[in-house]
């Protein structure tokens, strides 16, 4: 039942029919009011940290010989929205099912770690809660562990950090448009279910009302997971390890750096 | 838009979902709301990131 051939078509078939359902409905995460409820500052300080991990883990990646498409995955993996971001620009990149995975399982530990470090970090230094709440929402990859990190630090701030992580979620629907149109055969070519993520989340933002969309939500990630297990069939774990270390200590620094630049600077503005 | 579902998505959907094989749908199925299910209960697991382990995992032991 599961030749090598077998496993492949399989692969191949489901991300063709699975993967765009579960783009076109992630359309419903992204919340653009977000960008008005916040102060300009806040949004402004969150792009720019955002933005910085990705840059500088796509330079170092430059320096050290990593592919591009990995680069690529794993800078918008920790700048925008963890593995979601991965696995919407995925069809768009075409990276190499071991890529794609290491990507996937890089993200995970580099966000766990932070996850782990935050809460230590911000009762060392001290942190206001609205620093920290940034702080946490600006640079930690996954909702999940945004939630997690800033879950000691009362309702409050869990519910600043969420919004703050809103804004960078927010990013996928400009970055994939740009990714898109960087990646594709023919000139400015934007694929269908890049078209209806975009228009979901502009109209979930504006018009669903709030059942919809948390209806709409476990259908856009079960049928992501399903497509990530089925890649999970085809990669094994020695194809990951040919990826190397690289990429890891990679996104380490990328998150690091802006991490320390955070506390550097962005605690004092 | 319209245009480019219809021809390129909705033709093929029933044959994906043939050559992919309800059986192995099933099993898909399961992993991805099992990895949903699991980041419910404790989202320091993102569900995408278990739905691959799970996957990879299923394959080594079945």
């Amino acid at each position: 039942m599961y030749t090598d051939e077998r496993k492949k078509l399989v692969v191949e078939r489901s991300l063709k029919f699975l993967l765009p359902i579960g783009i076109t409905f992630y359309g419903v995460n992204i919340n653009f009011p977000y960008l008005s409820y916040l102060p300009i500052k806040v949004v402004i300080l969150t792009l720019f940290f955002a933005s910085l991990m990705g840059i500088i883990i796509l330079l170092l990646a430059r320096k050290f010989g990593v592919s591009k498409n990995l680069a690529l995955l794993l800078a918008c993996g920790t700048s925008i929205c963890g593995v979601s971001a991965i696995a919407i620009l995925s069809p768009l990149v075409n990276p190499k099912k071991d890529e794609f995975s290491a990507a996937i399982i890089i993200i995970t530990v580099v966000g766990l770690t932070g996850a782990m470090l935050y809460p230590m970090i911000g009762y060392l230094l001290s942190l206001p809660p609205d620093t920290y709440a940034l702080l946490s929402g600006a640079t930690l990859h996954q909702t999940g562990l945004v939630k997690i990190a800033s879950k000691p630090f009362g309702s409050k701030v869990v519910m600043e950090a969420l919004a703050i992580k809103g804004v960078r979620i927010a990013m996928i629907a400009l970055v994939a448009l740009i990714v898109s149109i960087i990646y594709s055969e023919y000139k400015f070519y934007v694929p269908w279910y890049i078209g209806s993520f975009l228009i979901v989340a502009l109209f979930s933002s504006l018009y669903l009302p709030n059942i919809v969309v948390s209806v709409l939500r476990p259908i856009s990630t079960i049928a992501f997971s399903i497509t990530l297990a089925s890649i999970g069939f085809t990669v094994n774990v020695k194809q990951i390890q040919r990826v190397r270390l690289t990429p890891l200590i990679l996104s380490y620094i990328g998150w690091f750096c802006s991490v320390v630049i955070f506390v550097l600077v962005g605690g004092k503005l | 838009m319209i245009h480019e579902i219809r021809n390129t998505y909705l033709k093929d959907f029933g044959n994906n979902l043939k050559l992919v094989g309800f059986a192995n749908l099933f099993v898909l199925l399961l992993l991805g709301i099992l990895a949903y299910i699991v980041s419910i209960i404790d989202p320091a697991f993102d569900a995408l990131f278990l739905a691959l382990i799970f996957g990879i995992f299923w394959d080594v032991y079945r």
